[in-house]
């Protein structure tokens, strides 16, 4: 991951060079291919897009992977490497890393959205089709890698020879272990002076049970042995199951973007049958039709084609209008089948993670809405809800799927909306049992869940909370495992697991309530590890939890806007910390303010703010007078935009800056 | 009631005309010998030769020039005091004040004890001759920068005179002008201040029992050698809590002394007549003249209902080469609306301990007033409630003695009241 400094630098780098008129999905640019052959690397295959049939690419020569790794294990490299060995773009792109379509993508070397692209590789003497379906990175992202792998027979594990087996990589690999994926290890990084290949094997055997004589070595930036990855695609996964292309036409869904001439250009991987351009076509999950007016494969830009067939993967477009209308893990099928059986069960994405987005001023809510709108178009994943706070102003509410999938998107509001966004600490969505018929009955189920504090109904009438859990991993050199043991514990983790992978390096696995682990935990744990520990999470479930709703009072008075839900347990230090921020804040009053926290009417914190007891300038005389006047004025305006609790006026700031991550 | 109001409003009519007559006039003389790092105002540097010379000839000129102008485009026919200030004006030839001073009498009426204050700086060479020959002139008014009694600190604010010729100008200024004509200017939160280093200077000077003081918190401006000083870390100013603390220990010590604060910075012995009479129609909205470089005026024109505001030409060299030709240097003249004009008038008179008073202010207001407006201002109750404004005897509405200590966080809702009065009840602006 990262620290949210360098985002607030990497986006000042970019911001520069950003045009917003050019859709970020779409300014690559399809270099010709005859311009990269120029004798730096040997192709393995020739084939200009247009020469390209898919029809002489029977099941058996067709092998859909994915890349998986940890951040920085080089997945991007190695796939622009495949790319390039098989032709399918030139070598020294002006794009580096052609996968990574995002300008975040890009700062961050993450990926967020899945990209796919089609290669053709000459393997002795045979031409395959080998489809590369990019996953995003991270956890966070769990159902968009669980969508892209369910058009995979295999995987590619990508670990860096350097740094070993990271908290993502476990996170990675068990998920495509869970799907029955075959499973290439691959150690990356080799040519590096730092670089461990025999210890990292050590890890690769501890924790996943390869052999070392399974696992490929490479150097994707120098191209070594990456061509012993295309033979091991070919060789050891298995191609498409369960196709068949004498059946109706049957396809997943399992990405999409939004383009602004074309509308939806959704992303299948076909299971039976063939489909043309001109077919009728119908999706299981919303019951629409549709009509395809374009189809073909990615290379990694659309290459037209007159048709794509059982065990083939490419894009059509069928004049869906949103990507809300694209639902991902849906299954297409000719029109006018019945009973079609589902391809991949289908789920709506949940939001886990919540904040509140407003703008900082607040005449700029329509330019954030437009950027809200627009960025929501291309992932249909994020919730967003009308929010006001009488202390912020007009604003919205957006729901995340994690925390990284909240960094990013936050980060792509900023930039296509181009000014700084205010974003509330984040909150985690809570189960509550209620007790009580009425109750019951009032609010329409016996448990209901809820997603702002805000919104809690009265203590009263609340038999139970339950909060979100997580399953964290964490792999760290074993010198920190003291201090991490100590966050963990601070942070209410339950260890589950601990396990030695090297002779140095140990896994530790701690349950953690997801509300614990959404500030801070991540920029804690790398500064107590200087930068060496890793961690991902994977959801768990619900747990009773003992959980209290915190007041803040100014003089005796509750300020709604900053009222917020805490585990008992943190009632006392959090309710600290925010007296101490407001204490810093609030500008001297003509009286002493007093600010407590409270629980349930018992005050955990207090802190005060002194009287102001002198507040005058010096010299008013007849040429002081004008300026006087000015600053005085500026002053009154600010004071109309104040709010008033309990006499004591706090500027807009003050709340920004206690609500503000 | 309809009567009664118009009948007041004629009563203030004729009231206004002989308001519209009167003025003050402030003369800016623009050069320094050494310039103080804390110092923003429109200062500069003259040159010490030939040139210089000539310039200053030709200053006198200018003023004289420019004075007669200005007066000629308004409607005053009484000047009621005269100020010069500056930069530092005792460097100016003692002729060209006494030329000045002649010339505003020969344009307009004046009383023959109208108050005339010169700045006078203690650096200034052959300052007892100078003072005797003001006095002569018809000066009748002395502010000494005396500033601090701290040599070192005197040195690292710029100032190019010590302590001794501070205590020195203010002895002579009082033989030759009286107690009550004498004023004395005093810094405090200068770099290395403590609260009891202060104290102790405070005393030192109120032994020598000035009638008048004026005090300033030293205010770090930007664009100052001060404020980059600060800033660099070279140099370090009290914080604003010790700094609340030394205000607060100076009103305790000055009243010992006798001495009441009539204005947030301003204090004259009790029972004397040493408080500034020309300060004093700045703060009550008195029309005033500005002349010189960068000097502000507020008058009504001829033949023109509402005040306009004026700012001259900051370039001594510009601003004479526009009176040369224009007969006068207004670089900015901008009409005021009646609601600026009343609320200069609150910013100003609330820093006094006598407040805004009604006459003044239905001169400016005959449709409503300032009752209607603060009486029972819901935004201004607590202050009210709390002690920080009241209503003085005759209706005038004053800050209290705490009040006044915290007026600059009590004067942005005074102006918020007024305008949202003034909108509400849609009087004209």
């Amino acid at each position: 991951m990262w620290k949210s400094r360098l985002i607030r630098h990497a986006l000042k780098v970019c911001s520069r060079n950003y045009t917003k008129d050019v859709p970020w999905k779409k300014h690559l640019l399809l270099l010709p291919t005859t311009s990269c052959l120029h004798g730096h690397l040997q192709h393995y295959s020739s084939k200009s897009n247009s020469e390209i049939d898919l029809t002489l690419f029977p099941i058996e020569r067709i092998r859909n992977f994915s890349i998986i790794a940890h951040i920085d294990h080089g997945k991007s490299t190695l796939a622009d490497r495949l790319l390039e060995l098989t032709g399918t773009i030139g070598k020294d792109s002006h794009e580096a890393q052609m996968l990574d379509r995002l300008q975040v993508e890009r700062e961050r070397g993450i990926t967020v959205k899945a990209q796919t692209a089609t290669l053709v590789y000459n393997y002795q003497g045979i031409d395959y089709l080998l489809n590369l379906i990019d996953t995003p990175g991270h956890v966070d992202f769990s159902f968009e890698v669980s969508r892209s792998l369910a058009a995979c027979q295999g995987v590619i594990l990508l670990v860096d020879a350097n740094q070993g087996v990271q908290a993502q990589t476990v996170a990675n690999f068990f998920l495509a272990f869970s799907k029955n994926l075959t499973i290439v290890p691959v150690m990356n990084k080799i040519d590096l002076k730092n670089a461990d290949p025999e210890s990292v094997g050590i890890q690769m055997k501890n924790i996943f049970e390869f052999e070392p004589k399974d696992i490929l070595r490479i150097s994707a930036k120098t191209g070594l042995n990456v061509d012993s990855v295309l033979q091991s695609i070919v060789e050891r996964i298995p191609p498409p199951k369960n196709c068949d292309i004498a059946k109706p036409f049957r396809a997943l869904l399992f990405d999409s973007w939004y383009d602004r001439y074309r509308g939806v250009i959704a992303v299948i991987a076909v299971i039976d049958g063939v489909i043309r351009s001109g077919d009728s076509i119908s999706a299981k999950h919303t019951g629409k039709s549709y009509e395809i007016k374009d189809l073909g494969i990615l290379r990694p830009n659309e290459v037209s084609l007159p048709c794509i067939q059982a065990g083939q993967v490419g894009y059509v477009v069928c004049n869906m209008r949103s990507s809300t209308e694209a639902k991902v893990g849906d299954t297409l099928f000719k029109k006018g089948l019945v009973n079609v059986e589902e391809v991949a069960s289908f789920r709506q994405s949940k939001p886990m993670v919540f904040a509140g987005v407003y703008p900082m001023d607040q005449s700029e809510t329509p330019a954030l809405r437009s950027a809200l709108e627009k960025l929501t178009l291309n992932d249909s994943s994020v919730t967003v809800a009308k929010e006001s706070s009488a202390a912020l102003g007009q604003g919205w509410r957006l729901g995340f799927l994690g925390l990284l999938h909240m960094e990013v998107f936050n980060q792509r509001l900023e930039q296509e909306y181009g000014a700084e966004v205010i974003v509330t600490v984040p909150s985690v969505p809570y189960k509550i049992q209620l007790h009580g018929e009425k109750n019951i009955k009032k609010y329409g189920a016996r448990e209901i869940v809820v997603n702002n504090p805000a919104f809690f109904p009265d203590p009263s009438i609340i038999e139970q909370y339950f909060e979100p859990m997580v399953l964290g991993t964490i792999i760290t050199p074993d010198i920190y495992m003291g201090p991490i043991m100590s966050l963990a514990l601070d942070r209410r983790g339950v260890q589950v697991d601990s396990k030695n992978v090297d002779s140095s390096r140990v896994m530790m696995q701690f349950k953690f309530p997801l509300n614990e682990i959404a500030v801070d935990f991540y920029d804690a744990l790398k500064s107590l590890s200087s930068g060496y520990a890793s961690f991902d999470y994977e959801e768990d479930g619900f747990e009773a939890s003992d959980i209290v709703k915190l007041h803040i009072m100014l003089n005796g008075e509750v300020v709604e806007e900053l009222s917020t839900v805490v585990h008992v347990s943190k009632a006392r230090k959090y309710g600290k910390e925010i007296c101490l921020r407001l204490q810093e804040t609030i500008p001297r009053q003509m009286f002493q303010v007093a600010i407590q926290a409270t629980v349930g009417g018992k005050v955990v914190a207090r802190e005060n703010v002194a009287a102001l007891r002198k507040d005058v300038t010096a010299k008013c005389y007849g040429g002081d007078i004008s300026r006087r006047m000015k600053l005085l004025k500026r002053q009154a305006e600010g004071k109309k935009r104040m709010k008033s609790i309990a006499n004591i006026e706090l500027p807009r700031d003050t709340f920004i800056k206690v609500l503000k991550r | 009631m309809k009567v009664s109001s118009t009948y007041l409003a004629q009563c203030d009519h004729s009231l206004l005309e002989i308001f519209k007559s009167e003025a003050t006039v402030y003369f800016h003389w623009p050069f320094c010998k050494n310039i103080c790092t804390f110092c923003n105002f429109n200062k500069y540097k003259k040159p010490e030769n030939k040139l210089g010379q000539d310039f200053e000839k030709k200053m006198e000129t200018s003023l004289i020039r420019e004075t007669q102008t200005i007066f000629g485009l308004t409607r005053v026919k009484k000047i009621k005091s005269i100020y010069f200030g500056g930069g530092t004006p005792s460097l100016a030839p003692s002729t060209t004040i006494s030329r000045l001073i002649q010339c505003v009498k020969q344009f307009a009426n004046t009383d023959e004890k109208m108050e005339i204050t010169i700045e006078c700086n203690p650096s200034s060479l052959n300052m007892t001759r100078k003072l005797e020959e003001y006095f002569k002139f018809g000066v009748n008014r002395v502010s000494v920068g005396l500033q601090s009694l701290d040599d070192k600190k005197l040195k690292i604010l710029g100032r190019d005179h010590s302590s001794n010729d501070g205590l020195m100008m203010f002895k002579q200024a009082t033989e030759i002008f009286g107690t009550d004509a004498v004023s004395v200017d005093l810094l405090f939160r200068k770099p290395g201040d403590t609260i009891q280093s202060w104290e102790n200077e405070l005393i030192q000077i109120l032994e020598h029992k000035p009638h008048h003081v004026s005090l300033y918190e030293l205010t770090p401006e930007k664009g100052t050698r001060l404020f980059r000083e600060l800033k660099s870390g070279e140099l370090t100013i009290p914080n604003e809590n010790d700094t609340a603390s030394m205000y607060l220990l100076a009103l305790k010590l000055l009243k010992e002394y006798s001495l009441e604060r009539y204005e947030i910075s301003n204090f004259a012995k009790a029972g004397s007549r040493a408080q500034s009479l020309h300060n004093m129609s700045y703060w009550h909205g008195t029309q005033y003249i500005g002349i010189g470089p960068g000097a502000h005026s507020r008058i009504f024109p001829l033949k023109a209902n509402l005040r306009e505001s004026r700012i001259q030409t900051l370039d001594p060299q510009s601003w004479q080469d526009l009176v040369e030709r224009n007969g006068h240097a207004t670089r900015l003249c901008k009409q005021q609306s009646r609601l600026e004009i009343l609320s200069e008038l609150l910013i100003t008179s609330l820093r006094t301990i006598k407040g805004t008073q009604p006459n003044r202010w239905n001169l400016f207001q005959p449709q409503y007033s300032m009752n209607d407006v603060f009486g029972a201002a819901e935004p201004l109750k607590f202050f009210y409630l709390d002690g920080y404004l009241k209503w003085g005897m005759n209706g005038s509405f004053q800050a209290t003695d705490k009040g006044l200590n915290v007026i600059d966080g009590i004067l942005p809702t005074v102006l918020n009241v007024l305008s949202e009065y003034h909108t509400r009840h849609k009087f004209t602006p």
